[in-house]
């Protein structure tokens, strides 16, 4: 079949930005990357793309195609044409370098890279299947970006390390064999990393082969809380909003929002004084109070479990 | 189910009074028993480590299980983190587990089948929209309402377990005779969860919504949340300062719209509190209605 | 300047970089491509070593030995079983998941095993290697070039003292100067169509080990993969069979490699595939919990054909899939030319012999590598510093600087397409005289072609037209030396069979073929004798 690819060039030379149109024979089970490749090779050595391997393992790949952004390698010609015409366009959140490439460097690499990487392992330390089964289901991971896109802290800050980078990390505190697993979790806990994602699901959603990336994060969070680390040493707010969350719930059963306001934004003098004009509307419109926070029935009951809680995961206090 | 345990959280019995206010009023116009859980704890809200809130939501579920009944949320948040934990313990051994360690000493033990569903599914499930149809005492004609959705009533599908379920806000709006305005955040996050965190990104992420959804000219947004609504009412005024424009959106929670279409009063539905007024988009349903009558 | 260029950044290269450097020299690695999107991501088996009480190192040679028809090195093949289950336990170290039965590493038997000895990280080992080894490198602080393509070595009076290379985000050439140089460049599956190729799989290292004087051992041996997804390029891994996998004709005859050996099976699957269109790969994978072990494959097989493979058989073809020899190289990986290694599929290391055993090729790639790192490293500590490599800098500019100015793409694609044909058909599973004959004249004649093309683009930044000129006139030296050392080998062995000489021939051709670049064309001689296996 004849397929039209239509795709957007922009710098690398004279081209104005703008669709490009290339016409290629090719098959229906021809992937959209193998097009491009055909285009580039037969027609055009000036587009510029990447990706190696053709068969989803490189990660290399992704693309927007007709405006969704995939693993093109894994897409077939057949299934995403319209009319026999396919639309290629760079991805979202990064900076195109040439036609369809990006900055991956900027994008991804950096940001991953600068997480401290390699485990540092203990040759005495034995891991068992389960313990690591997780650890190897994160292992799927290619580096596609696919999550990276779908992220909504990416979507207003490209800084995020991204769920990509986080996952990376979750494999080594989750791995029995390093020995580094609290400077890690510090490390990812400083601004940009692991407090700062919303769990918002997109990356799970995102994810081609079910690492879930979402879970793994909030996985990642929950061991940091269970090694005593609840923030980075650059913001202290994500510790001090565990902790007041947590003290408030142990103590009342319930959360204590005012008490949280406060105690995140720095303890009552100054979280009280940044607080002090919200906090004043609203008093006026009956949306705040200046009672005491009440205990529920049950706080008790509550209070026994986050009890019972550190026991059994030897989670310090 | 015409009977709910119901679950109303955290924020709705403390800074959102008007959101209990509304759904509690507008559950008794419907003929919907509800059975509040007074002894039972927050959900973690997604803050608290897995490790602490399973136990305590699996408690939860338990005492709703005891009753017979199945839950009812009126919080996005809540809805995702008990229904998370719901589907975790579905797996026998982890159910064990926590029965054992956590709940016997209590005498509780949770069986596995509570179910757990928003006050939306609720709406369109249980009441049925024919229903909500005939109760439209005021039709919200002429009234274009943003759908914003958030993240735990779309996310993650196994827990949502109905796809559709992601489209039931328009589904409501439009029986009661609204126009839906769709906005491309409508399923993105609102910034809540890292407000205290990191606020320049929370404050983004509300200036990007609102503001899409007045670029678009709605007259007000929906949330299915009470979290949403501290966001994107509570933080709308310092978002627009941070991305330097001029936003007037009003939030309305869920029930607030289904009541004010039932011809409940304003007033009665808290519309007075919110941070950013609602006077507008109600003088515009109070002119249609006049209009209407004459 | 570092005193360790590793050439390409896949596992064999990473495995080097870090032999190297644990050496306490500086290394650095130019690969084309970033690392982890290498061809090494795809390789799915696993790694060969005697996990258990019950199997030894020795099994595991006579195996490798058996399956190689005769042509393995049987020092080679000693030392890389004795240190096997060494080299996977450090892998382990470095953060490898490998699969255990509780705690122990646990092994899979693979079609030519005698034991269940291969190693296992799901069906992904070449993914999750690839990766931790990448991260132990950033760990190691080596330096990377990334996206950087070699040109050619520099060698000065006999001794390789660094590579030119040309960085593609600006069209910028260098010499990246280094006191050693290993090639881990991977091997050239683009000559043949259909493959398993990336991209990128061009043989460059091959090709530019040999037009620097250095010969090419076992050529003629090229291995296709029986099971290769029809109209795609994935490769079934022999996991496949592990857990039950069978392959049958489409009329539903198993078809399995009997006493024949690899090359008879192989050549049984090609003639069922030509009648039939395709074979049939199934197995009782739906059972017993394969879901995570198979997942990787399941997953591509999906989005590529749509069929979930536990329930429907999945239509499959063989395809060239690898070349067994390389740039000829002594035990520790060096090359005739000082300060020249080679390591990983680019390497001749004389292991694999005429037919590879299924699971070696990972472990071959951490071994050789891991040995080439150390020498080259070793060899580095005492060697004089290197020049400036000024000649072949501006050698290679300026044969860049004419390709800029040449047509490419169209002419150029229709040369590597119908090289690639004619690879696949008188070069493949069957060859014979007057079709090996043919192939080296119509390679002759394209190379004339190829001297009057070019880029077909003039931009220096990403130019991928540049690229693919660079790599098609790599895959033309390579493909010479095959059909020589194709032409010269008149027996039949392994994977090499000739029509015309259909018998082995363990008196007249129990040796390796070097091949080296001559003033016209291929010369052909005599490695030492192998002693009969």
């Amino acid at each position: 079949m004849e397929l039209t690819l239509n795709v957007r060039r922009r710098g690398g030379g004279a081209l104005e930005p703008g669709l490009q149109a290339y016409q290629i024979e090719v098959t229906p089970e021809t992937s959209v990357f193998d097009a491009l490749v055909k285009a580039r090779e037969e027609q055009d050595g000036s587009l510029a793309f990447r990706g190696n391997c053709s068969v989803g393992f490189c990660g290399d790949c992704t693309l927007m195609v007709n405006g969704k952004q995939v693993v093109s390698c894994l897409v077939t010609v057949g299934k995403v044409q319209k009319d026999n015409e396919i639309r290629i366009e760079p991805i979202k959140y990064a900076t195109v370098t040439k036609d369809v490439m990006h900055d991956v460097n900027q994008f991804l690499w950096d940001k991953a890279n600068s997480l401290s990487a390699g485990i540092v392992s203990n040759s005495t330390a034995a891991a068992t299947e389960e313990e690591l089964r997780p650890v190897r289901t994160a292992m799927r991971c290619t580096m596609c970006g696919l999550c990276d896109d779908g992220c909504t802290v990416i979507d207003v800050n490209t800084e995020f390390k991204g769920p990509a980078a986080l996952t990376r990390i979750f494999r080594y505190v989750f791995d029995p064999r390093d020995t580094r697993h609290v400077e890690r979790a510090v490390e990812v806990g400083e601004i940009n990393g692991i407090w700062d994602c919303v769990h918002c699901w997109e990356a799970s959603e995102h994810c081609p082969v079910g690492i879930d990336p979402t879970h793994r994060i909030m996985e990642l969070r929950d061991r940091s809380v269970r090694l005593g680390v609840k923030s980075g040493r650059g913001n202290r707010s994500a510790a001090r909003h565990y902790d007041a969350f947590e003290r408030s719930v142990e103590k009342s059963g319930w959360l204590d929002e005012r008490a949280l306001a406060i105690q995140s934004s720095g303890g009552l003098i100054r979280g009280g004084l940044k607080m002090l004009p919200t906090g004043l509307k609203a008093l006026r419109r009956g949306k705040a109070t200046l009672m005491p926070h009440p205990k529920r029935p049950g706080a008790a009951q509550i209070a026994k479990l986050f009890e019972r809680y550190r026991q059994v995961t030897g989670t310090r206090h | 189910m015409d009977r709910f345990a119901f679950y109303p959280g955290c924020v709705a019995k403390g800074s959102c009074p008007e959101l209990y206010e509304s759904v509690t009023l507008v559950m008794g116009l419907m003929g919907m028993g509800i059975e509040e859980l007074e002894d039972v704890g927050c959900t973690g809200a997604g803050v608290l480590s897995a490790e602490v809130s399973d136990p305590i939501n699996a408690r939860t579920l338990a005492k709703a299980e005891r009753l017979g009944l199945p839950v009812m949320t009126i919080c996005s948040t809540c809805q995702g983190i008990i229904g998370a934990a719901a589907l975790r313990l579905q797996d026998p051994e982890y159910r064990s587990y926590i029965n054992r360690e956590f709940l016997a000493e209590e005498g509780l033990e949770y069986q596995g089948t509570t179910e757990v569903k928003h006050f939306l599914w609720v709406l369109v499930e249980d009441f049925g929209i024919d229903q909500v149809r005939g109760m439209v005492q005021r039709p919200l004609e002429g009234i274009s309402i943003s759908p914003f959705y958030g993240c735990y009533l779309r996310r993650p599908a196994d827990v949502i377990e109905r796809p559709e379920r992601k489209k039931y806000i328009e589904t409501v709006t439009e029986a009661l005779g609204a126009t839906n305005v769709d906005i491309s955040g409508k399923g993105k996050c609102c910034g809540f969860p890292t407000l205290m965190i990191n606020e320049p990104n929370s404050l983004a992420m509300t200036a990007k919504h609102t503001g899409e959804a007045q670029d678009k000219g709605a007259d007000a947004m929906v949330v299915p949340c009470p979290l949403c609504h501290l966001e994107l009412d509570g933080e709308q005024e310092q978002a627009a300062s941070a991305a330097n424009r001029t936003i007037e959106m009003p939030i309305l929670h869920l029930p607030q719209m289904v009541g004010l279409a039932f011809g409940v009063s304003p007033k009665e539905l808290g519309l007075g509190r919110h941070f950013v007024t609602t006077s507008k988009v109600i003088a515009k349903l109070e002119l249609a209605e006049a209009a209407t009558a004459t | 300047m570092h005193d360790v260029l590793v050439v390409g950044g896949g596992i064999a290269g990473l495995r080097a970089a870090l032999a190297a450097g644990s050496g306490g020299v500086s290394v650095a690695i130019a690969s084309r491509a970033h690392p982890t999107r290498s061809y090494s991501v795809t390789v799915q088996d696993g790694f060969n070593a005697a996990l258990t009480d019950g199997d030894t190192w020795e099994a595991h040679a006579a195996d490798t030995s058996a399956w190689g028809e005769g042509l393995c090195v049987p020092e080679v093949v000693e030392s890389v079983c004795r240190e096997a289950r060494g080299l996977v336990m450090e892998l382990d170290g470095l953060g490898v998941p490998f699969n255990r039965n509780g705690s122990e590493v646990t092994g899979l038997q693979l079609r030519g095993a005698s034991a269940t000895r291969t190693a296992f990280v799901d069906d992904m080992a070449g993914l999750a290697t690839t990766h931790t080894l990448y991260e132990q490198c950033l760990r190691a602080g080596i330096t990377f070039y990334e996206e950087w393509t070699v040109t050619s070595l520099v060698v000065v009076d006999g001794v390789c003292t660094g590579a030119v290379a040309l960085e593609q985000a600006t069209g910028n050439m260098d010499v990246l100067q280094a006191k050693a140089v290993v090639l881990a460049t991977g091997g050239p599956r683009r000559l043949y169509e259909p493959s398993t190729a990336s991209l990128h799989c061009t043989g460059d290292g091959m090709a530019l080990a040999y037009r620097a004087g250095a010969p090419l051992m076992d050529m003629e041996f090229i291995e296709y993969h029986p099971a290769v997804l029809k109209n795609h390029r994935l490769a079934m891994p022999e996991l496949c069979w592990a857990y039950g996998g069978e392959l049958r004709t489409a009329a539903g005859s198993v078809l399995s490699v009997a006493d024949g050996g690899a090359g008879e099976f192989l050549r049984a699957v090609q003639k069922a595939a030509n009648e039939d269109g395709h074979v049939e790969l199934s197995g009782p994978w739906a059972e017993g919990g394969t879901q995570d072990l198979l997942f990787n494959t399941q997953h591509r097989v999906k989005q590529l054909t749509g069929l979930d493979m536990t329930k429907d058989p999945v239509a499959v073809r063989p395809a060239m899939h690898r070349v067994l020899g390389g740039i000829a190289v002594d035990p520790s990986g060096a090359t005739s030319i000082g300060g020249l290694y080679a390591a990983g599929e680019c390497a001749g290391t004389g292991l694999h012999g005429a037919a590879g055993l299924p699971g070696n090729f990972l472990l071959a790639a951490v071994s050789s590598g891991k040995s080439a790192g150390h020498a080259a490293a070793l060899y580095a500590r005492s060697a004089a510093a290197p020049g400036p490599g000024r000649e072949a800098l501006d050698r290679d500019r300026g044969l860049v600087s004419g390709a800029l100015q040449r047509e490419g793409a169209k002419p150029l694609a229709e040369i590597r397409n119908e090289l690639a044909g004619l690879m696949h058909h008188n070069v493949g599973m069957i060859r014979e005289n007057a079709g090996l004959q043919q192939t080296a004249r119509r390679i002759e004649q394209m190379r004339e072609s190829y001297n009057s093309l070019g880029a077909g683009s003039t931009g220096s930044e990403y130019n991928f037209g540049l690229g693919q000129y660079l790599e098609m006139g790599c895959l033309l030296d390579v493909a010479g030396a095959i059909v020589a050392s194709a032409l010269a080998r008149e027996e039949s062995r392994g994977v090499h069979y000739r029509s015309d000489y259909p018998a082995r021939d363990d008196v007249g051709w129990s040796k390796h073929l070097l091949a080296t670049a001559g003033t016209s064309g291929t010369v052909i001689r005599d490695a030492a004798a192998a002693p009969s296996a």
